[in-house]
């Protein structure tokens, strides 16, 4: 009887094992070379209002937008464009006047050719005031665009647009086909008709969007690997709010790629080989809080310093963000090419510095509160800052690091909009900012004197010094990157001594996808591209 | 006498109109939101570079939407477009209020329709089980489960049904979002709450009228459990539960925005949540002028159905 117990036992462990062994995650698959055909089905969290690149407001929309309208020329990094409409392009030493010339061999989606006329009437599209298109914004001052042929257009400006050829890698001023939007009408807004890899095939209901191939497409970007059509049939979008809904439909195999999944997972599925994690380091202005210089005690450059030393960025980035993003140490991203390597040695967390700063300006603290005073009013600051779960995250753990030191911090999270009011209002000490750009002249939408009035308040720290001004004009008028790259140097050391923000972390865009999606790519400008993705193996399965 | 009634109910649409529309008005114009800085700066969601927009362009952006007109002024124009049955277009999307209402309520109608469904089928079973079984365990679960239900949040509920039904068991997919099976989970979600509510008051209805003369004399007659319950005493136990259904109907419309949205649904909730993030003034105010309308019309059929489920009752003139 013991002898047969002990056959049970090894029997079962020895099936156990087997067991164990099947059930481990298969090695991912040699990928191989691309395979054309299948569905791709991305699960996006946004539905975006309107298509149409030219006038449409949520820049959200040029992650599909990216993939059905083509730009005049590709970025590939900020201060290196390559062809892709124009096969080449002039620009006047005084920045004035730009001349694209065009290839003579693309086709719209709707068969129609593209032509200079067709470029120009995309972007006086975008210029008519009856439109209401911020994208008029991306023009220079008092434009005048030329066609001397078919494949040429030239646009001037009366002042220099040094920044033009980035704007005009934009999906924003990619050309549509005019035949299109005067067939189509208001129908257009929603199926634009452009050059891109693919081209709008339909809408399902109101929450699904289906692109196909553009067979005729053979003008990729050079820096992609796909010159020719796509390697997939169709993409089809769908748009779900709810992040458990999209994780667990990508977890189920019903979709391949689902867009913004919940942080504490991404290191999950980092580490899980049924997936890859794709992301992108948001260039430009970092998640900042700058503090309101108009009003007390943020204006108290003592204050500044001493709420500055006493937060631990690097905490912040580990437990709200689980460790998912950079801290931020400046005015600029690291992955902006004009970041100033100093920057990380400023406001290194001390808090005994914070202290000590306090006491030296002369405040004391109430035994009874804790916190510090001076001349009897209690040294506390409203964070104003949109209610978003980053932010509450952030703001709750940088509350109880001010604590420590005697500051009270309120944060007021709020609805972007109500948040806009009070900047308006001028009733924060601290704001929320951040700001999408790959040029570093983003600086002055957010620092020059001229941003305090603007109806959100670019400049939310009040900031009004005419030394800063000059430099951030220097900035945007010169030409050469290196001249450029100090000027921007020193607005960030001047910032930075101001302690002028409170700079917490960099964003970034993440995306989760199957591990049988190949090729699948966020460009430089932070869009998704779909031009090179194939899927591979039982991938192919999934969205027919 | 029918269609007099209905006439008169249906006059009363017109100041039901009027205070919808003017306090929806006044409420958006209230709260110190601008909507053009919101579509301008992109609102809450944006991506890639964004574009730093002057002062000119927004001051010539409030003309073009009539903004810096007097609110009075705004509001009459309002009025004047839903006389000649114009919605206005909407900010942000440039399309037609009407037709993006009209696009999007054929979804929200067939999920507001099932969830009702839901909510009177279940309701209603579980009230007679518990009246019928009353002071047992049957009663005593489904009453429980009645609790449960008014005290779960629809959001919640909505992911562990998703988390349940799709994921673990895989019975249905996660992302269905058309034909019957993407209206089998959201349908129940939302009714769920409404056939709590229906069973409690099914429940404690029944009870009353199973204790009526005429309902002990059914018994004493001899005609079977089956008989006396649902041909004699349910349909009178019924008024009060109709005049419910017509009330958890607008319950429904606020809870179709949640389940939309955990669902990834189409419908006039998702839509109106975009509206209202963005200050959409005319999508906002279309959308709301068509749930009232329909809340009233809904409530007309639930006072007409009065007459059907008992006779006695008279539109106007009951004794």
């Amino acid at each position: 009887m013991r002898r047969k117990h002990q056959y049970m036992i090894a029997t079962v462990f020895g099936l156990v094992c087997i067991m164990t062994l099947g059930l481990q995650a298969a090695p991912a698959p040699q990928p191989g070379a691309p395979q054309r055909g299948g569905t791709l089905v991305v699960v996006a969290a946004v539905k975006p209002d309107m298509l149409d690149p030219s006038i449409h407001f949520n820049t959200l929309a040029n992650r599909i937008s990216r993939n059905t309208h083509d730009s005049l020329v590709s970025m590939e990094n900020p201060n290196k464009f390559v062809p892709a409409l124009a096969e080449r392009w002039e620009v006047a030493k005084d920045f004035k006047t730009f001349t694209f010339f065009l290839r003579k061999d693309v086709k719209f989606h709707d068969g129609t050719p593209l032509t200079a006329e067709a470029v120009k009437a995309t972007w006086e599209r975008s210029l008519d005031p009856a439109n209401r298109a911020a994208q008029s914004q991306l023009f220079g001052k008092d434009p005048k665009i030329e066609t001397p042929n078919a494949s040429t257009v030239r646009i001037s400006f009366a002042e220099p647009h040094p920044r033009f050829l980035q704007q005009v890698s934009l999906p924003q001023l990619g050309p549509g086909s005019p035949a299109a939007w005067q067939r189509m009408g208001q129908a257009y807004l929603m199926s634009p008709v452009g050059t891109g890899p693919f081209k709008v095939e339909a809408w399902q209901g109101e929450n699904t969007l289906i692109l196909a191939r553009h067979t005729d497409y053979r003008w990729g970007p050079s820096y992609g690997q796909n010159r020719g059509a796509p390697y997939v049939d169709r993409i089809i979008f769908r748009f779900v709010p709810e992040e458990a809904a999209r994780t667990l439909a990508l977890e189920r195999r019903e979709i391949h790629i689902a867009e913004e999944p919940a942080r504490q997972s991404v290191n999950t599925y980092q580490s899980d080989q049924r997936f890859q994690i794709v992301q992108f380091q948001v260039p430009g202005l970092p998640q900042n809080w700058p503090f309101n210089t108009t009003r007390w005690p943020s204006y108290e450059l003592a204050v500044r310093r001493a709420v500055v030393h006493a937060i631990d960025r690097e905490r912040i980035a580990k437990v709200a963000f689980f460790g998912t993003v950079n801290v931020a140490y400046g005015p600029l991203t690291q992955s902006n090419w004009a970041f100033w390597p100093e920057a990380k040695n400023y406001h290194r967390y001390d808090p005994k510095k914070s202290i000590e700063i306090l006491e030296g300006a002369g405040f004391k603290k109430n035994a009874s509160t804790g916190f510090y005073e001076k001349d009897g009013k209690p040294l506390r600051m409203r964070l104003v800052t949109s209610s978003t779960d980053d932010q509450v995250k952030q703001g709750t753990m940088v509350q109880a690091m001010l604590r420590e030191v005697g500051i009270d911090l309120v944060v007021e999270a709020m609805s972007t909009a109500a948040s806009f009011a009070r900047y308006r209002n001028n009733d924060y000490e601290l704001a929320r900012h951040g700001l999408n750009t790959v040029d570093p002249d983003g600086l002055s939408f957010a620092y020059h004197s001229q941003q305090i009035t603007t109806a959100a308040v670019s400049n939310r720290g009040r900031l009004s010094f005419k030394a800063l001004d000059l430099m951030l004009e220097r900035g945007r008028a010169a030409t050469e990157s290196e001249e450029r790259r100090r000027v921007y140097w020193q607005v960030q050391k001047t910032l930075l001594d101001m302690a002028n923000s409170v700079y917490t972390t960099e964003s970034t865009y993440f995306n989760v996808a199957l591990s049988c999606v190949q090729g699948f790519r966020w460009n430089a400008n932070g869009y998704t591209e779909f031009h090179d993705t194939w899927l591979s193996g039982d991938c192919r399965r999934i969205g027919q | 006498m029918l269609l007099a009634y209905v006439r008169r109910r249906l006059v009363t649409l017109i100041p039901v109109i009027f205070g919808v529309t003017f306090f929806a008005f006044l409420m958006l114009h209230l709260v110190p939101v601008d909507p053009v800085v919101l579509i301008l700066e992109g609102g809450p969601t944006t991506a890639g570079p964004q574009i730093q927009v002057t002062q000119e362009t927004y001051d010539s952006m409030r003309r073009q939407l009539g903004l810096d007109r007097p609110l009075l002024v705004q509001y009459g124009r309002f009025l004047g477009r839903i006389a000649r049955g114009d919605l206005g277009q909407s900010f942000v999307t440039k399309r037609n209020v009407s037709e993006m209402i009209a696009a999007n309520a054929p979804a929200t109608i067939e999920l507001a329709a099932a969830g009702m469904g839901v909510a009177i089928v279940l309701g209603i079973a579980l009230g007679v089980a518990a009246a019928v079984r009353r002071d047992t365990w049957v009663d005593a679960g489904v009453m429980a489960v009645s609790v449960l239900g008014l005290s779960m949040p629809s959001f919640w509920l909505g992911i562990m049904f998703i988390l349940l039904i799709s994921f673990k068991l895989g019975l249905l997919p996660v992302l269905a979002t058309s034909g019957w099976q993407g209206l089998i989970l959201p349908a129940l979600v939302l009714g769920l709450r409404a056939a709590a509510v229906i069973a409690r008051l099914t429940r404690s209805s029944l009870v009353e009228i199973l204790n009526l003369e005429y309902v002990r004399t059914a018994w004493a007659k001899g005609l079977s459990g089956r008989s006396v319950v649902y041909k004699h005493a349910l349909r009178n136990a019924l008024i009060p539960v109709v005049t419910v259904v017509g009330l958890q109907f607008g319950n429904l419309l606020s809870g179709a925005v949640v389940v939309e949205t955990v669902f990834g649904r189409d419908g006039l909730g998702s839509m109106a949540v975009r509206g209202i993030n963005l200050k959409d003034f005319p999508l906002i105010q279309g959308t709301v002028l068509v749930l009232a309308i329909s809340y009233v019309c809904v409530n007309l059929l639930v006072d007409l159905s009065y007459a059907w489920l008992n006779p006695e009752i008279r539109l106007g003139t009951q004794r």
